[in-house]
């Protein structure tokens, strides 16, 4: 299988929109640094935290979309039917793209908070232990994206299609998890995006989250992964029985 | 080799194939033809794992394309359809990308392979910039990257210009029979098909019409040419000699099997000047005509030279 997760990195790798993703990263953190130093908006733990925000959020969505295309993108050049003759069964094949879109996802994940912790350093302050720990706790929430992406790329043949779902289902769900909160927080915390921010138990000012839903770690845990099992379970099913004729 | 046993295959509502069977032979150049949706395609992903079939069986070198899968897929090489690739990557990359989806494959001398398709120095470029000619090539290269035993070509000289489709005929003949592989061609264009097959399929609606040598001496017929002013004696004296004989053009055409010839040029020279003799087998295109017209069938293919 790690040849089929190296085709991916060539085929990653040799589109501009790769390395353009990076320079996007360092233009954001150094104009984030610029303002946060121009207006004196900062100390350092402050500037980690509100530019890691940004720049995952803007990860999120370049996730979505370079997930989207890695299935996409041989319905659109025909070229799946080459994957499909090779000797490797579907099920690898999935895996491969499954495990290609995390890899370079937590690459970049890491891209980022190196980037932004060094540039840390040009605002003064004490930078706490839990600052990276949350950061960190925050990691689940791409990798639930990039199956839920997945999955509707078995489910829509247009790169398009399987962006607009990916995205109306994860912030719309999203937004309406957070207001459900305020007044119906038994409902919200069965909406899945409710529970891909583990920080959420461990910062205290994001606590009264797990407070109002009335849950903990473990509860978040076992419904993030049971999700994740179904829309795998799902996605191999179409993949294996889908005729790409 | 390449042997297809009472394969069926049903989608929703319609039988695309019903119980086709035939073989392909180590060597041997094998022609698939058929008008458009015959069932050709269908056919081919089968074979190459694309589809299963509902009922039948396909082994390649011994392997079932179903029950020992990776292995029987490993033998084949196959262009289906259209050669498709990616277009932001160089055509080494593609091969590369090919050369990965067969496991534990060694590094192939890419460079070689371009030589022998004719794309010497152009493996850099960037398949996007490709004409439609060399994506033809390169699609060739890639299923012959990994030395298969079986190559299945589907209407492998779409693009190509005629010297390509001369270049490309004369390339899989002597592949065939140097390196003993199995080549199914599957196409329309039957004049193509007569220059470079050995033997050839007939599909239609889903059902094998016929499998015969493209040099068959069925249909054969001896043509002789005598003086004009000759050539209704010499016909009453074929005729009377019972010979089935007619004219047609300038020449005298008569149904009878090679070994006459001697026995007709004797009858002719005794009253005539006899100026060619010569055996008239039935092309390609006559053969199909005459396999589909017995089902009082027209079928619209194309011709190329």
């Amino acid at each position: 299988m790690l040849s089929l997760i190296q085709n991916e990195w060539i085929k990653w790798w040799s589109m501009k929109k790769s390395k353009i993703v990076f320079g996007l990263y360092i233009v954001v953190a150094l104009a984030v640094l610029a303002i946060g130093k121009y207006n004196d908006l900062f100390a350092r733990d402050s500037y980690f935290s509100d530019t890691t925000l940004i720049l995952s959020g803007l990860l999120g969505i370049i996730t979505i979309v370079f997930t989207a295309e890695l299935i996409g993108n041989e319905l659109r050049y025909d070229t799946m039917k080459h994957l499909l003759m090779s000797p490797y069964t579907r099920m690898s094949i999935y895996f491969a793209k499954l495990s290609f879109a995390i890899i370079v996802t937590l690459l970049q994940f890491f891209f980022i908070v190196v980037l932004v912790f060094a540039l840390s350093f040009a605002f003064s302050g004490q930078f706490g232990d839990h600052i990276m720990r949350d950061t960190l706790m925050q990691l689940v929430g791409p990798v639930f994206t990039i199956i839920m992406t997945l999955f509707f790329s078995l489910l829509f043949r247009s790169v398009g299609m399987i962006i607009g779902f990916t995205v109306l289902a994860q912030f719309f769900t999203s937004i309406v998890g957070g207001i459900l909160i305020g007044f119906k927080p038994e409902i919200a915390k069965w909406i899945v995006f409710m529970h891909l921010d583990w920080s959420m138990y461990f910062d205290d000012q994001a606590t009264f989250i797990a407070d109002r839903m009335g849950t903990n770690l473990t509860f978040s845990a076992i419904f993030v992964f049971a999700h994740m099992i179904v829309l795998l379970g799902g996605s191999l099913l179409i993949f294996q029985k889908k005729s790409y004729i | 080799m390449l042997k297809i046993e009472r394969v069926s295959k049903r989608l929703g509502k319609e039988q695309i194939l019903k119980d086709v069977s035939f073989e392909v032979s180590p060597g041997e150049v094998f022609g698939f033809l058929g008008p458009n949706g015959a069932g050709k395609t269908t056919t081919i992903r089968i074979i190459t794992g694309l589809l299963e079939q509902d009922s039948g069986t396909v082994t390649v070198n011994g392997y079932d394309v179903v029950a020992e899968r990776s292995k029987a897929l490993t033998q084949i090489g196959a262009i289906v359809e259209n050669p498709a690739f990616y277009p932001y990557l160089t055509g080494r990359q593609n091969l590369v990308h090919a050369k990965n989806l067969i496991p534990g494959m060694v590094e192939p001398d890419y460079d070689a392979l371009a030589r022998l398709v004719g794309l010497e120095g152009k493996l850099g470029k960037k398949v996007g910039e490709y004409s439609l000619g060399m994506k033809q090539r390169l699609g060739i290269a890639r299923a012959l990257l990994h030395e298969p035993k079986v190559l299945i070509l589907d209407e492998p000289t779409n693009g190509l210009d005629p010297a390509g489709i001369a270049e490309l005929r004369e390339y899989l003949r002597s592949m065939a029979s140097e390196q003993g592989i199995a080549i199914l061609i599957s196409s329309h264009m039957l004049s193509e098909m007569e220059q470079i097959s050995d033997r050839y399929a007939i599909i239609d609606h889903g059902v094998i019409k016929s499998v015969e040598s493209v040099r068959n001496d069925a249909g054969a017929r001896i043509s002789i040419r005598v003086a004009p002013d000759a050539a209704a004696e010499v016909l009453e004296m074929l005729l009377r000699a019972n010979y089935q004989a007619q004219t047609v053009a300038n020449n005298i055409l008569i149904d009878a099997p090679e070994e006459s010839c001697p026995d007709i040029a004797r009858r002719v020279t005794a009253i005539a000047d006899l100026f060619e003799l010569g055996i008239k087998r039935m092309t390609l295109e006559e053969q199909f005509m005459q396999v589909t017209k017995k089902e009082g069938e027209s079928h619209a293919f194309a011709h190329s030279k």
